[in-house]
């Protein structure tokens, strides 16, 4: 097999992406009914997605051995570089792919889960008539994305992560015509998609001057020369800039994984098709920012090993930035789980329970990093961070795409225009119920797995702050996962639903288009709860890649299958677990399905100031307005009022004109006077260079 | 250098449009010239042929420029029926 496997991951799907329009061309000299171009062209871009997906399970299953037997038995991590950037003496940077056990993993879920999702979407677009520019865009997304898994350098990641950003902001904006059906909230989806432009651009900013801090110091920006020179991070440290380099570069994360202060686009981002908001508001980008965090971890880790044999500790400035990522990240938790409590919308419940999933992610990082001086436990927590991180954009999609599916039938995201659906969607309720009890940490769904072993790493190594923050996250999780399915398919049927049948068009089950995407991934939301051990075996060998592997490592007790099952079950944490999940689940219960209490009255006795501000999301999205976005219209208002109506632009007219008429002169229309103009050049130019030899 | 000087010299004071074309071919020539006779350095033992592709690469040029200074001469003689430079001073404030 030839190299050209490494390529197909992330050529492939901006290859489909350029042809596209070709394609869709050609099948109108086929077909004369709009069904079948649009069958022709959609089933042409499913490929895009299946060959990645394929072509990255394939190097997956073949690096399970630690070696590539397709590359010529190339070892892990194995970086195949393409091309060099002109060399400069100490600086070099490369565009290339990385191949190690992390940039498989993230890959494979991106395009897998991306190949499912674009199955989908052939239903779920059907009769839109943008549809050319949703699958370029798809495509576009699928092939940025793996740049930025598999790039090999923080520059190639970069191109990759805008690249996202990009798509992300076509397919919020999808809808540019601004229907009032389509708006989220009191935001149009134009609107929707600048704001989350704007909002990820300031995080990419300190991304960028992080990267060029880094490769100043250290005259390369390849990941694995990064980690085996680490005299960087010993220049960086003697200057003190350390921890504020890394919390520069932070700030990327936080903007692309919506963490707080950068949280608020991801609500308005459902403004997109519910595809989009599943693929890339859920399951891959809003990952990216928690992937360089689990990239960067390894290169600090390894850094870390080598200077400290090297006799110098930088365990300080390391531990600061890890104190901000994990109380980010658990402060984050909380946040977005308390606004996902009161959302009126579907999908606006799924993006709260995205940012606040997001949140126990960069918690579950944060206290790797804090670990790094054991590596038993930094292993742990790193892999409870990628398990959680492999469980949510299981089940996460899976949800994205049932409301996908209840949107469709009831031609809204609104709850009051849901309820009592049941009995007519069947197939939907069970696998969104299974989607649910994954989000709300039932056993023996993943999301149980995964958000227990972060738990766990909280309790055990005794970050109790943190413990706290993420266990009241969970009570509240489990709450708003319940109020979600109670208020969609129990309770009374509402006037939309009545309104429906009366016309003829009962709500019903998606086709089989649909429903096989939903079928597989609720059966992966089941069986991935169980593969936990086997993911630690997988990334074992990324630490012994990075790290100096001190003695302990090596000693790393990876738990055998039914060991940890019953290690799991068996402790007092699960208890304190079942009990998180039982204190959430049980309020939900009776008011939203059992319907033993009215909602209504709760909200209207003295909780409803507490309502308010959970509904208005804290006030931060409103403070954030009336900061940034009327603050720059009074500015631009009173300049425009300074230049235009008070005549203050008067005096720039007048410079202008003195400055035009003294230059006028020159300009006299004679050819042999400009002619002169020129041989004067010549001969001042020739004396200078004379002068300066 | 000689060309280039008298090149330089005739679109400098030369008034007609036909002349200036004329001058502007003799300093193109003189630059190739003073190309190729700069390029006898042999290093390494032969003498390096970049100067002389370059400079086949510039008559080619050359030829391409009499092509359209012509084509512009031409059209200004047309409209303001003059080649007189001095005349044609509508680029003047």
């Amino acid at each position: 097999m030839s190299y050209i496997i490494v390529l197909l991951p992330w050529l492939f799907p901006f290859i489909i992406a350029a042809t596209l329009p070709i394609v869709k061309r050609i099948s109108e000299g086929f077909f004369e009914d709009e069904y079948g171009r649009y069958l022709v062209t959609s089933g042409y871009a499913v490929t895009g997605g299946l060959i990645s997906g394929l072509s990255s399970l394939l190097l997956a299953i073949d690096s399970f051995n630690g070696r590539f037997d397709f590359l010529n038995g190339e070892k892990i991590p194995f970086d195949y570089i393409l091309a060099e950037w002109i060399p400069i003496d100490g600086y070099r940077v490369t565009f290339g792919v990385l191949l190690d056990n992390l940039s498989l993993f993230m890959a494979n879920i991106v395009a897998l889960i991306g190949t499912l999702i674009l199955i989908y979407s052939v239903e779920y677009m059907r009769g839109d008539k943008g549809y050319l520019r949703y699958w370029m865009l798809m495509n576009i997304f699928i092939g940025s994305m793996q740049v930025l898994v598999l790039g090999d350098s923080l520059l190639a990641m970069f191109f990759g992560w805008e690249g996202v950003g990009f798509a992300s902001y076509g397919l919020i904006g999808y809808y540019y015509t601004d229907e009032k059906e389509y708006w989220i909230g009191p935001y149009p989806p134009t609107h929707a998609g600048m704001k989350a432009f704007i909002m990820t651009r300031i995080g990419d900013v300190g991304l960028l001057v992080a990267t060029i801090i880094i490769f100043l110091t250290s005259g390369t920006m390849n990941f694995l020369d990064l980690a085996s020179q680490p005299g960087w991070a010993a220049a960086l440290y003697s200057d003190g800039i350390l921890a504020i380099t890394l919390l520069l570069a932070l700030l990327g994360p936080i903007g692309k994984s919506a963490q707080f202060p950068l949280h608020e686009w991801l609500p308005e981002a459902m403004a997109g098709p519910t595809p989009v908001s599943a693929l890339i508001h859920a399951a891959t980008m809003v990952k990216a920012g928690v992937y360089f965090l689990g990239r960067f971890t390894g290169v600090l880790y390894e850094v870390y090993w080598k200077l400290y044999e090297g006799g110098l500790n930088i365990w300080g400035e390391i531990s600061n930035f890890y104190w901000a990522v994990a109380l980010i990240g658990a402060f984050t938790a909380l946040l977005a789980a308390s606004q996902g409590m009161v959302s009126d919308q579907i999908k606006k419940v799924l993006a709260y329970s995205t940012v606040s999933q997001l949140g126990y992610m960069f918690a579950a990082f944060g206290m790797a990093g804090l670990l790094i001086e054991h590596p038993e436990a930094f292993v742990d927590a790193y892999i409870s961070g990628i398990y959680h991180l492999s469980s949510h954009a299981i089940f996460k999609a899976l949800l994205f795409l049932s409301a996908g599916v209840l949107g469709h039938a009831v031609h809204s995201y609104l709850f009051r225009d849901m309820g009592g659906l049941r009995r007519y969607m069947p197939y939907t309720y069970t696998v969104m119920m299974v989607g649910a009890l994954a989000l709300a940490g039932v056993p023996p769904f993943n999301g149980f797995w995964s958000k227990d072993a972060i738990l766990h790493a909280a309790y055990v190594e005794g970050f109790t702050a943190i413990y706290i923050l993420l266990a009241v996250s969970a009570i509240m999780t489990a709450f708003y996962t319940f109020r979600m399915m109670g208020l969609a398919f129990h309770g009374e049927e509402s006037d939309n639903v009545e309104h429906l049948k009366h016309e003829g068009h009962p709500p019903h089950d998606p086709g089989i288009l649909m429903k096989f995407p939903l079928g597989i991934l609720a059966v992966a939301t089941v069986i991935s709860g169980f593969l936990l051990p086997s993911l630690g075996g997988y990334f074992k060998a990324l630490f012994k890649v990075f790290g100096v592997t001190p003695e302990e490592l090596l000693n790393v007790k990876i738990l055998k299958f039914p060991d940890f099952l019953v290690g799991t079950v068996m402790s007092p944490l699960f208890i304190v677990a079942m009990a998180l999940v039982v204190l959430g689940v049980a309020p939900s219960y009776l008011i939203y399905i059992a319907g033993r209490y009215d909602a209504e009255k709760i909200v209207s006795t003295p909780l409803k100031p507490l309502w308010l501000f959970l509904y208005n999301r804290w006030y931060i999205n409103k403070v954030y307005y009336a900061i940034f976005v009327d603050g720059t219209y009074s500015l631009a208002r009173s300049i425009f009022r300074f230049l235009e109506e008070t005549g203050g632009g008067e005096g720039f007219k007048e410079i202008y004109v003195s400055l035009s008429q003294a230059a006028r002169r020159l300009q006299t229309g004679y050819l042999r006077v400009n002619m002169s103009y020129m041989v004067m050049a010549l001969v001042v130019l020739t004396l200078i260079y004379m002068m300066v030899i | 250098m000689a060309l280039v000087a008298i090149g330089l010299y005739m679109v400098s004071t030369k008034r007609n449009l036909m002349k200036i074309v004329i001058g502007i071919e003799i300093l193109a020539t003189g630059v190739n010239l003073s190309f190729i006779s700069m390029a006898y350095i042999r290093t390494a033992g032969f003498t390096d042929a970049l100067a002389h592709a370059i400079v086949v690469t510039a008559i080619v040029l050359d030829g391409v420029l009499v092509g359209v200074a012509l084509a512009l001469t031409l059209v200004v003689f047309r409209k303001f029926n003059t080649l007189d430079v001095d005349k044609l001073r509508s680029l003047r404030w």
